[in-house]
């Protein structure tokens, strides 16, 4: 009997030191492949020579959701100097951080936080009666050497960074070429009935019109025509390769404006060179009044 | 027998020690963290100025984890950082140096984080919340990025906040006395944003209602911050001032006469050196 536990004891001694050292099923332990990864998406980052197109779509807006373009040129200093519209360069500091995801983090004031700070004096995030969302802290969803993908970690807000083109940093209107401010001449005819019989009271129209581009590739939101409201009244696309305009809509705020589905889009042309476009509708108001709104813009 | 149990003692030993391992940790390097970066110019400033000398880190650049998530908040300009330091060192540390006569004061007793947000967090009640110090280990100062040395009451705010939550850690390392209690008892209120005259209900603002810690860390604030001058001038303005004012004289001696026992510092002179520091901030 004791015997027995004399050969259990001595066999206990062979297997005690069994060390069953688990094999990874990466060569690389996780925290080298987390410093791997964060040194590719560093190396991307800052090896465009001209910086990078970033647009960026808020999150928190139900229809027309629009879009904002930035210039940004990172280097390996954690430091990103970042342009809007006119406004002057702004440099300020980033980081790349492994959280549960890896993240790029604008961790000192950018532009970008002109959409998420309440005293913001370069633009507002309130679209109508909607506000949009803003992030300065992303998480990276993929990268290569062209383009960046990223996720807003708290307000939601999609972000692409494109690589830019030399003349980006300087010529902002360049990172969103159709949007900016128009100059609208024209006039709109509009009846006494639900149809074009008798004479029309006549209307000019001779103003600016804002254009902000929206988060589909190549579309503006375009103020309406002839009335002074606040928001966008037409959806423009173009297309990307000769930028002529391909489509006219009516937006949800020129709907409200109008009788349920008599907006009707007569023609519209377009001249990429001179950076102009004709539209030319008709429909009828909640007046019961048939219009017909025809109008020359062009892109200042 | 005897063999067995010592081939059996032999054997257990052998069990025991056989798992020694002496294998060294590898050198893991987590620069993954995140938590490192190219030290700039502005880097450099903070640690000549605040770290090294009192061992304070004044964090700026963005970390979410020392925030509240419930409010929407984003980082500070990174102009305004050096302004910010400034004022915290002359405004609030240098005065106890030289009213204790020892930068060992402030060493032991200062927060250890001072972390910055470019802009204040706002309450759904409408409050914006200027600044928060938690445990007495951090200090977190909202609305940076509004402050500038020629706005007397962008200063007149950082003050009274930096004075106001270091007098909570004062508290919070040795207690006032508890008479201070005693002297507005019944008049503080979770309505006190709503008080037109706090200083006829014996305070010197509204968030001293709130409750006597606050009370304490308010009049200390007001004393310090705005001066004697305007701390005297401020009492007498505010219609049917004589009901509270009494009230508030015992509660300044109370404040004067803690100031001395707990830390040995002369309150008037504290309150001297801090309006000097001010006028010279300012200029």
């Amino acid at each position: 009997m004791k015997r027995y536990l004399l050969y259990i004891l001595l066999l206990l001694t062979f297997f005690s030191c069994g060390k069953n050292k688990d094999d990874s099923v990466f060569p690389e332990t996780p925290d080298q492949r987390i410093e791997k990864v964060l040194k590719d998406y560093a190396a991307k980052l800052t090896a465009a020579p001209y910086g990078w197109k970033m647009k960026v779509i808020p999150a928190g807006i139900s229809s027309e959701v629009r879009s904002y373009y930035f210039w940004m040129r990172f280097n390996d200093g954690n430091r990103v100097i970042s342009r809007l519209d006119n406004e002057k360069p702004l440099e300020s500091s980033y980081r790349l951080k492994a959280l549960q995801r890896p993240e790029l983090i604008f961790d000192t004031y950018t532009y970008l936080d002109d959409g998420i700070d309440p005293v913001s004096a370069i633009f507002s995030a309130y679209f109508g009666s909607e506000v949009e969302l803003f992030d300065f802290e992303f998480e990276i969803i993929s990268a290569t050497t062209d383009s960046i993908i990223l996720n807003g970690k708290y307000g939601g807000s999609k972000a692409i960074l494109l690589r830019a083109a030399p003349t980006d940093s300087t010529n902002s209107s360049m990172l969103a070429p159709h949007a900016g401010t128009y100059n609208a001449v024209g006039r709109a005819l509009c009846y006494s009935g639900p149809e074009p019989v008798g004479v029309p009271d006549i209307i000019s129209i001779a103003r600016r019109k804002v254009a902000v581009p929206l988060a589909e590739d190549n579309s503006i939101l375009l103020d309406f025509s002839n009335k002074e409201i606040f928001g966008g009244m037409y959806r423009i696309t173009f297309d990307p390769g000769t930028n002529k305009v391909t489509a006219v809509a009516p937006g949800r705020f020129l709907k409200k404006e109008v009788r349920p589905d008599s907006f009707k889009m007569l023609t519209f042309s377009s001249d990429p060179v001179l950076k102009q476009i004709y539209l030319k509708s008709s429909y009828i108001n909640l007046d019961n009044q048939y219009c017909e709104v025809e109008e020359t813009l062009t892109l200042k | 027998m005897k063999k067995y149990l010592l081939i059996c003692s032999l054997l257990l030993i052998a069990i025991i020690i056989s798992c020694k391992k002496d294998d060294k940790l590898d050198d893991v390097v987590l620069n993954g963290l995140g938590g490192t970066w190219k030290r700039t110019a502005l880097d450099n400033w903070l640690y000549d100025s605040l770290t090294a000398p009192y061992n304070i880190e004044l964090k700026y650049k963005w970390d979410q984890s020392e925030f509240d998530m419930s409010y929407t908040l984003v980082p500070p300009r990174e102009e305004q950082v050096i302004p910010v330091a400034r004022a915290i060192r002359n405004l609030w540390i240098e005065p106890y140096d030289q009213a204790t006569g020892t930068a060992l004061f402030m060493k032991m007793y200062s927060p250890k984080l001072v972390v910055l947000s470019g802009v204040p967090a706002a309450r759904t009640d409408g409050a914006g919340i200027m600044g928060v110090a938690e445990d007495g280990l951090k200090i977190i100062l909202y609305d940076v990025n509004s402050f500038s040395k020629k706005d007397k009451r962008a200063i007149d705010r950082i003050m009274h906040l930096l004075h106001h939550e270091f007098t909570h850690i004062l508290n919070q390392k040795k207690a006032y006395p508890v008479e201070f209690n005693k002297v507005s008892a019944g008049s503080y209120t979770d309505g006190w944003q709503q008080a037109e005259n706090p200083v006829s209900l014996s305070f010197v603002s509204n968030y001293a209602m709130k409750a006597p810690e606050e009370d304490f860390a308010e009049m200390v604030a007001f004393m310090l911050g705005r001066g004697k001058e305007e701390y005297e001038a401020y009492l007498h303005t505010a219609p049917d001032y004589e009901k509270g004012i009494q009230k508030l004289r015992e509660k300044e001696a109370l404040v004067v006469q803690y100031f001395k026992d707990a830390y040995h510092i002369d309150f008037y002179d504290l309150q001297t050196r801090v309006q000097q520091a001010k006028k010279a901030f300012m200029d």
